[in-house]
């Protein structure tokens, strides 16, 4: 894994809350609650695959 | 290797500081990442610490079983520590208490057979 | 490093045309109704001017949708007959009232109901009114097209960004 994930992961985080803040105030509050439930899905798909890695790498070092 | 660590760890406070006044969720998600990037940068050092284990190991003879419950012990504490803090940012203090508890019957069940030796080598010597 | 840069921008492009086409139904009833607004000034000018009847006004009314109306109205029709049997073509896809919203069908039913159904100046009251109530909607329409132009090209820019950090 390396730093650029975080970052971008930071940088759809961003998008995400503008993306909804401008649906919010174009007063469509349904579609920014879908919004914000879809770039959190996003996002935790690709975290998922990291803490995967993440937890395979620590059994292997500490043998658990 | 600290720098690195230190530098991504304030931007990303930055960030999240930022994004947590709107959306707290996103927030812990870069956070979550930003924590399993940290450790996996570090991942050179924690192994390296590891193969002090060796040292150890030649200390206790070749008690496999003593040096293999020591690495575990570490194991446990890491991700416990990790999984824990993330509760604690995510706001579920009562998660992070269940974390914690759970590493603590992890640690313990590890212990266990040790214990029963310490127990039976106490009760022989005394009788 | 540069390819990536480049196709990065083009996601972004590519989401930008993508909002501003989703925002074009709001600019082409803006247009539709600018085009009416005309239309419904030549018919005034034929009808209350130059005396013209109603469907010979239709016709000449320069408008694909007052031309259905006047071609509805062979066989003796009134054009609010007329508009009955035209409206629900119109406003199906490809229909010159494609874009038109309820509102703006609601102004055009009162129009054609009493076209060609009383003197000269009760027909010219009556554009008059209808011209009043079109160039209203026409105004709310522009500022609608407007802010959904700006909000999907946005929202398209953002989701090419998006797009961009996800696959890129």
């Amino acid at each position: 894994m390396d730093v650029d994930f975080v970052f971008r992961i930071a940088g759809i985080g961003v998008i995400v809350t503008v993306i909804a803040q401008l649906l919010t105030r174009a007063g469509r509050d349904d579609i920014a609650m879908l919004a914000t439930l879809s770039g959190l899905l996003i996002v935790l798909l690709m975290v998922v695959n990291q803490i995967s890695d993440f937890f395979t790498s620590v059994r292997s070092l500490f043998s658990l | 290797m600290i720098l690195k660590v230190a530098a991504l760890c304030v931007a990303v406070a930055m960030i999240c500081s930022a994004l947590r006044l709107q959306r707290p969720e996103m927030a812990t998600a870069v956070s979550l990442a930003a924590g399993l990037a940290a450790l996996t940068l570090l991942y050179g050092e924690i192994s390296r610490a590891t193969r002090w284990v060796d040292a150890f190991r030649e200390l206790t003879r070749g008690d496999e079983d003593l040096s293999t419950a020591v690495l575990k012990a570490a194991g446990i504490a890491v991700v416990a520590e990790l999984g824990g803090q993330l509760c604690t940012d995510a706001g579920e203090m009562a998660l992070a208490g269940r974390v914690a508890l759970a590493s603590r019957v992890a640690m313990l069940s590890l212990c266990a057979p040790m214990l029963a030796e310490l127990s039976q080598l106490l009760r022989s010597a005394l009788s | 490093m540069e390819i990536r840069i480049v196709l990065a921008l083009c996601v972004v492009l590519c989401g930008a045309l993508c909002g501003k086409s989703l925002s074009d139904s709001a600019r082409r009833r803006a247009e539709t109704l600018g085009s009416i607004i005309e239309a419904v000034r030549r018919l005034r000018v034929r009808m209350t001017g130059m005396f013209e009847p109603v469907q010979s006004a239709l016709q000449h009314a320069d408008s694909p949708l007052f031309i259905a109306v006047a071609d509805g109205m062979k066989g003796g029709r009134s054009a609010g007959e007329a508009w009955e049997i035209v409206r629900d073509k119109a406003g199906r896809r490809g229909g010159p009232a494609e874009y038109l919203l309820k509102e703006d069908r609601q102004a055009l039913t009162e129009l054609f109901t009493d076209l060609g159904q009383s003197g000269r100046e009760e027909q010219d009251l009556l554009l008059g009114g209808v011209l009043q109530a079109l160039e209203a909607l026409h105004t709310t329409a522009l500022a609608k097209a407007g802010e959904a132009n700006r909000l999907y090209m946005t929202l398209g820019l953002l989701i090419g960004l998006m797009l961009a950090l996800i696959v890129i």
